[in-house]
């Protein structure tokens, strides 16, 4: 009986980590990652295990989604007018290295979900990258960005609720291995996508609920912080 | 107007150079590079943003020209993520020079100073610190980590 509640519990691992390091904590099967010189004392770790509790329920301090901007994705071509609206309203005082930042991972989390979020039946991807798909009137996916001051939080939600942590375990230490299979010669994409956002973001967050839904967001510095080893990933299976 | 993805082409003292500009993406193709034959330049100074399939098509154009002297230059921030990133992403190149970002901690201007990677092989310091050109304060600081604009060696 202990043996199954120990097996069901998800993995937190904490301590100081590089990103290459945490990767391998996360194909090791945590499916929670803080990076922070304070160890279990940090405060998102105890924020995380009690999040644990309430199937995560529950928000960071940096997660902004009450105030967040939503728009809808409707196709493929939505995700350029989306980019471009959000990237044009941080404004032109915004330096161009950080919008590129943001640009990037925000392509990144929207090509995802439409590209691997949104399935077949069977779990098959629908789209290939190079097709410029509507989505179903069944489907959607939803984008918040709030900009802050001190960074961005983005958030896309997506109604397939496909991303298996297994699939991010796989994605991960694929692209950290940084082997000759590094890049996937997939049509629906190269694979690269979630390493990117998680490369550059502080925070990454995903919210499955299988076949339903699934939240990706996360957070961006604007500048550089102290403590730049502070980060976190976590991923929570709901139901 | 959005800027659109291409190449253009000169010759630098017998050296073919590709001029690459706008955004890498999945319908990025770099038929024109794939099809060199000789040693040539890519100066990426004109890319705006690369995304996950632009990267794939790039190290794909980059294995049609494996065994050529290739060299690149004028590599923007985007750019040097990538070459840190996907190892494959540069290959056999040799990086010639890169931007790298500043930012100003006084009053959020940024400024971006081209680096050669000669220089830095010679034993050159990339400044830590530089004054900014608009308060004048010496506050501005690389905006991201140091070590990922060393691509010497």
């Amino acid at each position: 009986m202990l043996g199954a509640l120990k097996k069901k519990r998800p993995l937190t691992a904490y301590g100081l980590f590089s990103k290459p390091e945490a990767a391998e904590k996360i194909f090791g099967g945590a499916r929670h990652v803080h990076s922070s010189n304070l160890g279990a004392h940090d405060p998102l770790v105890q924020l995380t295990e009690s999040g644990n509790g309430l199937g995560g329920e529950f928000r960071f301090p940096w997660e902004l989604a009450a105030e967040a901007r939503y728009v809808d994705v409707q196709s493929a071509e939505d995700r350029h007018r989306v980019l471009k609206d959000f990237l044009h309203g941080l404004g032109s005082e915004v330096h161009r290295t950080f919008k590129d930042v943001v640009g990037t991972v925000l392509e990144e989390l929207i090509s995802n979900a439409i590209y691997h979020g949104l399935r077949l039946e069977n779990g098959e991807r629908k789209f290939a990258r190079l097709q410029k798909p509507r989505l179903q009137p069944s489907e959607y996916i939803k984008v918040g960005t709030v900009a802050a001051p001190d960074g961005v939080y983005l958030r896309v939600e997506d109604s397939g609720g496909r991303l298996g942590f297994d699939e991010i375990r796989e994605a991960f230490h694929r692209c950290y291995q940084q082997g000759v299979d590094q890049i996937q010669q997939k049509e629906c994409g190269a694979g690269l996508g979630l390493y990117m956002s998680f490369e550059q973001a502080r925070h990454l967050r995903i919210d499955v609920w299988p076949g339903k839904k699934t939240v990706v967001s996360c957070w961006i510095n604007r500048k550089r912080v102290p403590n730049e080893d502070n980060f976190s990933f976590n991923y929570f299976e709901r139901t | 107007m959005a800027a659109k993805f291409q190449i253009r082409t000169t010759e630098e003292n017998g050296t073919v150079v590709y001029y690459v500009s706008g955004p890498i993406d999945e319908e990025s193709r770099f038929s024109e590079i794939e099809q060199a034959h000789e040693r040539l330049i890519v100066d990426f100074r004109g890319v705006l943003t690369i995304n996950s399939c632009g990267v794939r098509n790039w190290v794909n154009c980059m294995k049609k020209i494996r065994g050529l002297e290739i060299s690149f230059r004028q590599c923007p921030p985007a750019i040097v993520k990538q070459l840190n990133l996907v190892p494959s992403f540069r290959a056999n190149a040799k990086v010639l020079s890169v931007y790298v970002p500043y930012l100003c901690f006084q009053c959020d201007h940024e400024s971006r100073l081209l680096v050669e990677m000669e220089d830095l092989a010679k034993g050159k310091e990339i400044p830590a610190v530089r004054k900014c050109e608009l308060c004048g304060q010496d506050e501005m600081e690389i905006d991201g980590d140091e070590s990922q604009f060393k691509m010497y060696g």
